[in-house]
């Protein structure tokens, strides 16, 4: 699953006339002006205002939220074999003019290093080499959201460790609550 | 515009016979009716769709559209000054505006298309139209005074003129049969 929050990039003309493409809900538009200046007008460009300003292009930005699941590698400080933590999360646009200045058209990848950190940032003050030390240090609850700079949050952050040994079980929610 | 023609052409023929006069107007007059509708028909009225009519409304469509877009957007003004998004009438009205001038533009086409076909039009319509002309032509020719005694109607005078052109011809080749045997035979 594609995880762009760019939905669709249009080229805009005066001439010959055409039918306004309306934003569905969930979905802004973003404008690039003739000076090269990204907006985001509410409710997109009227008629008149697309024929008289002119832009040159409109981009579709998804603004709804999106779950998705994520692995990550965590390196211990101290050193050592890395640990896999699975992060589910739900990622959403809150600026869609940074999204399209910053050309974003893979969240999870550009989530990717903010995630990590979050995960680190959320351990940190609790020494851990093993993913069942990582799953205490990370706790049950919800990892704080994310601000990516280019216009997307992440929230809702959960990290899960998988369990290293034959039960297959993770450490961290259900399963650090089963391990007490 | 038929009776200034038919006026113009019986002072070039003033020399003949009446009856041959009138018949050559009749016949002269039809050729060149046939000939101008055909002409109108085939010819004018497609091009003048095509290359008047149309660029002229889909313009004056456009321009009016792109004129009052503007009125709209300054319209828009106020809402975008404070961050706001305008009514839903401000995008209906829009986006009116643009259908409207799409469908002049669409409306055109399809006029050219279909006028495009007069080129093919059959010469039996041309001669129908003409008969309906002069039927109506004929009608009128003594609107003013209907049941005046005086006043002949067109389509009566025509035919009377062909019978009596028909008539004047079969005398002048009678007569130039006769001629001709009395110079053969002595």
């Amino acid at each position: 699953m594609a995880h762009s929050p760019v939905l669709y990039i249009e080229e805009l003309s005066r001439f010959p006339l055409r039918p306004r493409r309306a934003p569905v809900p969930g979905c802004a538009h973003v404008y690039l002006g003739r000076g090269g200046r990204l907006y985001c007008p509410a409710g997109g460009l009227t008629a008149g205002e697309l024929w008289w300003l002119g832009p040159r292009l409109v981009y579709g930005v998804d603004v709804t939220a999106h779950p998705f699941e994520l692995a990550v590698e965590v390196p211990p400080a101290a050193g050592g074999p890395p640990v896999d933590v699975e992060l589910t999360a739900s990622w959403q646009v809150v600026d869609p003019v940074r999204v399209v200045a910053g050309r974003l058209f893979d969240v999870l990848a550009v989530a990717h290093p903010y995630l990590l950190a979050a995960v680190r940032d959320a351990a940190r003050g609790v020494p851990w080499s093993t993913g069942r030390e990582l799953a205490r240090a990370l706790g049950t609850g919800p990892l704080p959201s994310v601000d990516i700079p280019v216009g997307v949050r992440v929230e809702h952050v959960r990290a899960a460790v998988p369990s290293t040994d034959d039960s297959g079980d993770a450490y961290t929610g259900p399963g650090l609550a089963r391990d007490g | 515009m038929a009776d200034g023609f038919v006026r113009w052409l019986g002072d070039r023929l003033d020399e003949l016979p009446p009856g041959t006069r009138a018949s050559l107007i009749v016949v002269v007059a039809f050729v060149v009716g046939y000939a101008a509708l055909a002409l109108a028909v085939r010819r004018v009225t497609p091009a003048l769709v095509e290359y008047v009519l149309r660029p002229a409304a889909v313009a004056t469509a456009y321009t009016a559209a792109v004129l009052l877009l503007g009125v709209q957007a300054l319209l828009a003004l106020p809402f975008r000054a404070v961050r706001g998004r305008p009514p839903g009438v401000l995008y209906g009205a829009g986006d009116g505006l643009i259908s409207t001038a799409i469908g002049v533009r669409a409306g055109m086409r399809e006029l050219v298309r279909s006028v495009r076909r007069l080129r093919t039009v059959r010469g039996r319509f041309f001669v129908l139209a003409i008969l309906v002309a002069a039927l109506w032509w004929n009608h009128s020719g003594c609107a003013h005074d209907p049941r005046s005694d005086r006043c002949r109607h067109p389509v009566p005078v025509g035919a009377e003129a062909l019978r009596q052109g028909a008539r004047e011809l079969r005398q002048g080749a009678a007569e130039l049969w006769h001629r001709a045997r009395s110079a053969i035979a002595p």
